[in-house]
């Protein structure tokens, strides 16, 4: 698992440019599924088939995001600097004096306004220097539409692992790590698909067309969400399992998916924890997957992760394993809601 | 340069009143404008006006919405004042002391707010919220009020289009009678044998991008381009970054709003060809606030979008100005692209 979050987390994927990350994906995942593709919008969508001989087999929908929060170039000003917006979801704060590197490597450094008070602080009073005294060196490495991303190497702590991509390339080496497991796993009754979507850090988007076209009896969602840090007043503690999601925004664990996440939690002798939060980041895939066709009942596992939304969110590998093990516990056994 | 037969179009669609939901007389211009060219028109059941030009493998979406901001009277007072809600993102700032219409009858009314010699100096400098002001129509009692009016009217600023220079024009509901004027355009001058060519003037997109959601779904194009009008700030006292386009600098192109990330490829291909034909363009500065491509992209299992806007200022307000040569501009893009994918030379 470690090895896979590696890989991951030093692809380059902003929103709305995920190519890489889904080559990537598709070749880590291509030997433990039946089918693969990518569709209109770059979501890949796998499908491994349990070969069941009932006539309807369930379908179940795993689904992470594999795009990454990032800042991009809205303008570049006459002194050689770069305007920039957030795409996604990192905290203004968490940048200034943040590393970043373009698509094809440019390094370039985030820094505050000059005469900007910390309590002033927002993206638009920030630019990206890159090393360019004037509009024309600035164009020649980077120009608007290009996304800078967080300098993407992985802090390993051992058990926990720091980097900015990990909302949600964590996510995704669950997903990875499940269809690995379940490949050779004797009985899996149901059909599998696994969605890596596109544009899940800014909003739920690319879930919801990708569960249009595959119309799952159930969706099951793996996202980050904020641990408990120091002053916070958050109940999620890392480390301590994945935790089912009871509400976040826009979303409400309907108790038949909530019962069968907890049933396998026990059943498999795993930690696990409950969230129930409303705030706004905390829109996940499954408020596109509910909503999408005739409407998905769908469930969500979040790995707690300090420091989310900034620019070192911290993971437990264990908690990333538990949800994996949570997941197939599920998809070994038949299905009813 | 436009043709004149351009101008009057974008002039009538301008004092054409069409609020979310109301998009009526809108539709009955362009539908005029539109009838016999060789398209194949229809509303749909929401009321957005589908005009299907061509039959080929390629489906595409050119839309504009035909709704503008504005107010829906909510009630009224023993005096005979209206009550009114707004309709869309109207600016509080820019509303009292303006000329208003009310209802299907065009009633002429004024937005009211307290003298300003009765405020006190701090009240002065303070923005009225929207729901201390009022809507006067002359009538003396409640009953006056509600025997030419029903709540739910709506109300339409009265603001003339006007041609203020051989470029600059003046008028209401720019945003979107721009966008209306370049599909119109679009259809009327070109054919694409290889496209099916939706053009789609869609309803209440200043209420949540409806419209175009529903023909989305029901035309399942296989990619879409937005037009839209977008704010062009560039006036004083605003940073130089906020000022997301500039008036007579071309079409922006949008890189993201609040609702999408732009297909970067088609995104790149608008950028391609405005280059190589020489034509002006500028990125959306602006990175927040929606459009019908949002709405559209996640339909069905996925529609490759894009928006690209005319700038228009002072956007959400009675009266905005925009650049001819932004709209010839705009139109002669939004033609290149569909050329180069009726070609065959752009693909997804």
């Amino acid at each position: 698992m470690k090895d896979t979050l590696r890989k991951l987390v030093t692809i380059y994927g902003p929103s709305g440019r995920e190519a890489a990350v889904a080559e990537e994906i598709t070749a880590l995942l291509r030997p433990y599924v039946d089918e693969i593709h990518t569709d209109a919008l770059g979501n890949v969508i796998a499908t491994l088939d349990g070969k069941a001989t009932a006539p309807a087999p369930f379908r179940v929908m795993l689904c992470a995001h594999m795009d990454q929060s990032g800042l991009i170039v809205t303008e570049v000003t006459p002194e050689g600097l770069l305007r920039f917006s957030v795409v996604g979801r990192l905290r203004a704060t968490s940048l200034p004096g943040q590393r970043v590197l373009g698509l094809s490597g440019t390094p370039g450094l985030v820094r505050l306004d000059d005469g900007v008070e910390v309590r002033d602080i927002a993206s638009g009073k920030m630019h990206i220097e890159v090393g360019a005294s004037d509009r024309d060196a600035a164009m020649a490495k980077a120009r608007p539409g290009d996304v800078f991303l967080p300098t993407a190497s992985l802090l390993d702590f051992g058990d926990c692992q720091s980097s900015p991509a990990l909302d949600n390339r964590a996510g995704c080496a669950v997903l990875v790590e499940v269809a690995r497991r379940l490949k050779s796993t004797a009985s899996h009754p149901s059909i599998t698909h696994f969605v890596f979507s596109v544009q899940g850090a800014v909003d739920p988007r690319g879930a919801h067309p990708a569960a249009y076209g595959l119309r799952p009896d159930l969706g099951l969602v793996v996202d980050v969400a904020r641990a408990k840090t120091g002053g916070s007043k958050i109940d999620l503690i890392l480390g301590q399992g994945p935790a089912i999601r009871i509400r976040g925004d826009n979303y409400i664990a309907p108790p038949r998916v909530r019962n069968l996440l907890e049933k396998a939690a026990i059943e498999a002798n795993l930690r696990y924890q409950f969230e129930v939060t409303a705030a706004e980041e905390t829109a996940s895939d499954a408020a596109a997957i509910e909503i999408a066709g005739a409407g998905t009942l769908t469930g969500v596992l979040t790995l707690p992760a300090r420091g989310c939304w900034t620019t070192s969110a911290t993971v437990s590998l264990a908690d990333l394993e538990a949800t994996a093990t949570l997941l197939l516990t599920i998809l070994k056994a038949p299905i009813t809601l | 340069m436009l043709r004149p037969d351009t101008v009057a179009l974008l002039s009538r669609l301008s004092e054409a009143c069409g609020l979310a939901g109301d998009e009526g007389d809108v539709r009955a211009v362009l539908r005029e404008t539109l009838e016999g060219q060789a398209c194949e028109i229809y509303t749909d059941t929401i009321g957005n006006l589908i005009c299907r030009k061509g039959n080929g493998p390629v489906r595409v979406m050119l839309d504009a919405h035909m709704d503008e901001v504005g107010l829906v009277v909510a009630g009224y007072h023993d005096s005979g004042l209206l009550r009114f809600k707004e309709s869309g993102g109207l600016d509080p700032r820019v509303l009292p002391g303006r000329s208003v219409l009310v209802g299907r009858s065009k009633i002429s009314g004024v937005i009211g707010t307290q003298a300003v010699h009765l405020l006190d100096r701090s009240e002065r400098d303070k923005v009225i919220p929207a729901k201390e002001l009022f809507i006067d129509i002359g009538a003396r009692s409640r009953d006056e009020a509600a025997s030419v009016t029903t709540p739910g009217d709506p109300v339409y600023f009265a603001t003339r289009f006007e041609r203020l220079s051989d470029t600059i024009v003046k008028g209401k509901a720019f945003d979107d009678r721009v966008g209306c004027v370049v599909v119109a355009h679009t259809l009327l001058e070109h054919d694409y044998p290889d496209l099916t060519l939706f053009g789609v003037f869609s309803v209440q997109e200043e209420v949540g991008l409806r419209g175009a959601r529903v023909a989305a779904y029901h035309l399942a194009p296989h990619l879409a381009l937005a037009i839209d009008a977008t704010s062009s700030a560039d006036v004083p006292g605003v940073d130089p970054p906020a000022t997301s386009s500039h008036l007579g600098q071309g079409p922006a192109i949008s890189l993201l709003d609040g609702t999408i990330v732009m297909h970067q490829k088609m995104r790149e291909q608008l950028v391609t060809l405005a280059e190589r034909h020489g034509l002006p363009h500028q990125y959306r500065r602006l990175t927040t606030a929606g459009t019908d491509a949002g709405g559209i992209f996640l339909q069905r299992v996925g529609v490759p979008a894009c928006t690209m806007s005319v700038p228009c200022r002072y956007i959400h307000c009675p009266a905005s100005l925009a650049s001819l040569d932004d709209l010839s501009d705009t139109i002669r893009l939004a033609h290149l692209f569909l050329e180069s994918l009726d070609k065959g030379e752009f693909t997804l």
